[in-house]
């Protein structure tokens, strides 16, 4: 199935588009920004000193667990056994303070999340502004280079620096190659080279572009090519015709215009299967159709004859030069793990103080989490309210 | 008859049964038929699975071509999702009522559509298929669980009292729907971009071009930038709870036209491999 069938989308190649898309980069990268400020200060309180942790565990804790008939060691040992329950590796500082983490590597996600966004976004536009694609025809045997000249129809960026100039070659065109139990149907051996040194060569078919550096190279289509002999009174000349694809999927008709001292004479030629042209005489006027099968001559109009010499066929070759695509398959991957560490690795935080108060012992908890994971608090909380059957929260006391 | 067509249709009925006893069952709190359409809901999955993997094995390829065969899968992938959260948390069940007659719709209208084999062809032909195609279902059934979720928290906040409340009573606490329906949302987000960097990766190599804004690409792009907007909502905003579980319910439909109303809509490269 050819591109034929997508409808272009105007709205998405107009200047006030872009500005939507860049707004949108403005957008990610600003995000990318605060969150890396964000990522940082998480780094910097894990580095920061007992000291500080201590008195805000003894001011302000987030949960006052009363651990009644324990000893400061039995507390802490099972409260490290509840926080080993919710997935946090435990250890002891200096100060007696325990502190439990996890998914510290999660404190990445959002940054390289954002900011591998933010590139490929500008890598993509970048890429379009730089950007060749076109169409080069070549018959079994024909050699091309790439340069402007060799293509049917080619559309660049502004920012396009000129073709690479290499050679592209059709060496001949298998009529139904078969790999691996599946038809791919007419396919040409395409060659690059650079003067004599052969780059690359092999068959090309969807899904086995030829590549070399920033080039990819796509068989558009197989389509059918005529060798035509016009022969008339004043002599014989040989013509060639290509029928590429149609909008509709079918080969496209071609008008060949004759001209004679006595007449002019315009002619639609169309490929039918079985090495056959239905030959349309004068559309705009009188029509008359004909077929012209094999080698048979058909005469078209007194003293003019058509006689087809030879029914072959042409590739027609998509070329795409464009340096952004290896960076932005990187990107895609960056984005994808940026955004796992993000969601699926929250960072968690929790330390804990004994204290013994009047032959009582007590737990001061402080918990910290990320937005992401604000459920963890609640899910610690039960956690330590099975272990201690009793939890009593800054200004909440539960019995 | 096949043994494949015999495996369908004897999952389209169960899915017919069970979804008649969600309903009778919640609507009039009879908990016994609750249970016995949980059950039917498994053994009728089966011969789903048996059909699915029949229909692999006839056309030598995956179910991913052609309407019956997505229909069909997206009907066995909600339905197995739906057993998943019912044996993790049983008040789920109360979702029945919502996923059964559902799944028993999509795989009916499968039935009835052609059921011809539709042939890989040379641009399907590479494994960048499977890639997207799995990307994409476990996409889309995350975005379906997520709206779930958020209708069942939803019923929750409004449920409390009344006949419904019994059942109610049995979902998990507020605070655990509200986050499994953020967890889908963002699992959900980060597979459907992985389905869209393998749809682009693949359309470069079979087509030369990774974006072209075909209304597929675009209409997936756009039901991503929703479930964008949702999480830095949650996220940034602080949007939890009802206007999460809301935001959740509104996105699903955007999901829902851009796998199966795009392609009837709009003319679409994708939409040749979908909608016949």
């Amino acid at each position: 199935m050819s591109l034929a069938t997508l409808v272009p989308q105007d709205a998405f190649s107009t200047p006030w588009f872009g500005a939507v898309a860049a707004l949108l980069t403005l957008s990610v990268t600003a995000c990318a920004w605060e969150r890396t400020g964000a990522a940082w200060r998480d780094v910097r309180r894990v580095r920061s000193r007992d000291e500080k942790r201590l008195e805000r565990l003894r001011k302000e804790p987030h949960i006052v667990l009363a651990a009644p008939g324990l000893t400061a060691e039995e507390a802490m040992e099972a409260a490290v056994a509840a926080l080993k329950g919710s997935g946090l590796r435990t250890t002891c500082g200096p100060s007696g303070i325990a502190c439990a983490r996890a998914n510290r590597l999660g404190l990445l996600g959002s940054p390289l999340m954002h900011w591998s966004l933010a590139a490929l976004l500008a890598v993509a536009a970048a890429g379009q502004l730089t950007r060749s694609e076109g169409l080069v025809d070549l018959l079994p045997g024909e050699t091309k280079a790439d340069v402007a000249s060799s293509y049917s129809s080619v559309s660049h960026g502004p920012g396009f620096r000129g073709h690479s100039g290499l050679r592209l070659s059709c060496l001949s065109i298998t009529p139904d190659l078969v790999v691996e139990g599946v038809r791919r149907g007419g396919t040409p051996i395409v060659r690059l080279s650079a003067g004599s040194r052969v780059l690359r060569e092999h068959h090309v078919y969807p899904n086995k572009p030829l590549r070399w550096g920033r080039l990819m190279v796509h068989r558009e289509e197989i389509a059918p090519v005529l060798r035509l002999a016009i022969e008339s009174d004043a002599g014989s000349q040989v013509v060639e015709m290509r029928f590429p694809r149609g909008p509709d999927d079918k080969p496209a008709p071609c008008r060949l215009d004759l001209k004679s001292p006595q007449r002019s004479l315009a002619l639609v030629l169309v490929p039918l299967p079985g090495r056959r042209v239905e030959v349309t005489v004068d559309p705009d006027g009188e029509r008359a159709r004909r077929m012209l099968s094999g080698s048979r001559p058909l005469e078209v109009a007194s003293g003019l004859t058509l006689r087809a010499l030879k029914f072959g066929s042409f590739a027609r070759l998509r070329v795409v030069d464009d340096w952004s695509i290896a960076y932005i398959y990187m990107l895609f991957v960056l984005v994808t793990v940026g955004g796992c560490l993000a969601m699926f690795l929250p960072p968690r935080e929790v330390f804990i103080l004994t204290s013994t108060d009047a032959e009582e012992t007590s737990l001061r908890v402080l918990v910290r989490a990320t937005r992401i994971d604000v459920s963890f608090r609640g899910r610690l909380e039960r956690a330590l309210f099975s272990r201690f059957g009793a939890v009593a929260d800054v200004g909440r006391e539960v019995s | 008859m096949t043994l494949e067509m015999v495996m369908a249709w004897s999952a389209v009925t169960a899915y017919a049964v069970t979804a008649i006893l969600f309903v009778i069952g919640v609507v009039f709190v009879k908990a016994s038929l609750t249970r016995c359409a949980i059950v039917l809901t498994i053994v009728g999955a089966a011969p789903h699975a048996g059909a699915i993997i029949a229909r692999w094995v006839g056309v030598g390829h995956g179910p991913y071509l052609g309407f019956h065969e997505v229909a069909s899968l997206l009907a066995f992938l909600s339905v197995l999702a739906f057993i998943g959260l019912v044996a993790k948390y049983r008040g789920f069940a109360l979702a029945g009522p919502a996923v059964m007659p559902v799944a028993f719709l999509m795989l009916g209208l499968a039935m009835l559509v052609s059921k011809d084999a539709e042939e890989l062809t040379v641009t399907l032909t590479s494994y960048w298929l499977v890639i997207h195609v799995i990307f994409a279902n476990l996409a889309y059934g995350a975005y379906l669980a997520s709206f779930a979720l958020g209708a069942a928290y939803l019923l929750q906040r409004r449920g409390s009292v009344g006949r419904f409340s019994r059942i109610i009573e049995r979902l998990p606490e507020e605070d655990i729907v509200d986050t499994l329906a953020f967890r889908f949302v963002a699992a959900g987000f980060i597979l459907e971009g992985a389905m869209i960097a393998s749809g682009a990766i693949w359309a470069n190599e079979a087509w030369g071009r990774y974006w072209a804004w075909d209304p597929m690409e675009t209409w997936s792009l756009i039901a991503w930038l929703v479930y964008a907007a949702y999480l830095h909502l949650r996220l940034t905003m602080g949007w939890k709870g009802e206007r999460a579980a809301w935001l959740a319910v509104a996105a699903l439909p955007v999901i829902v036209f851009s796998l199966l109303g795009v392609p009837v809509a709009f003319r679409s490269i994708h939409g040749a491999y979908l909608s016949r």
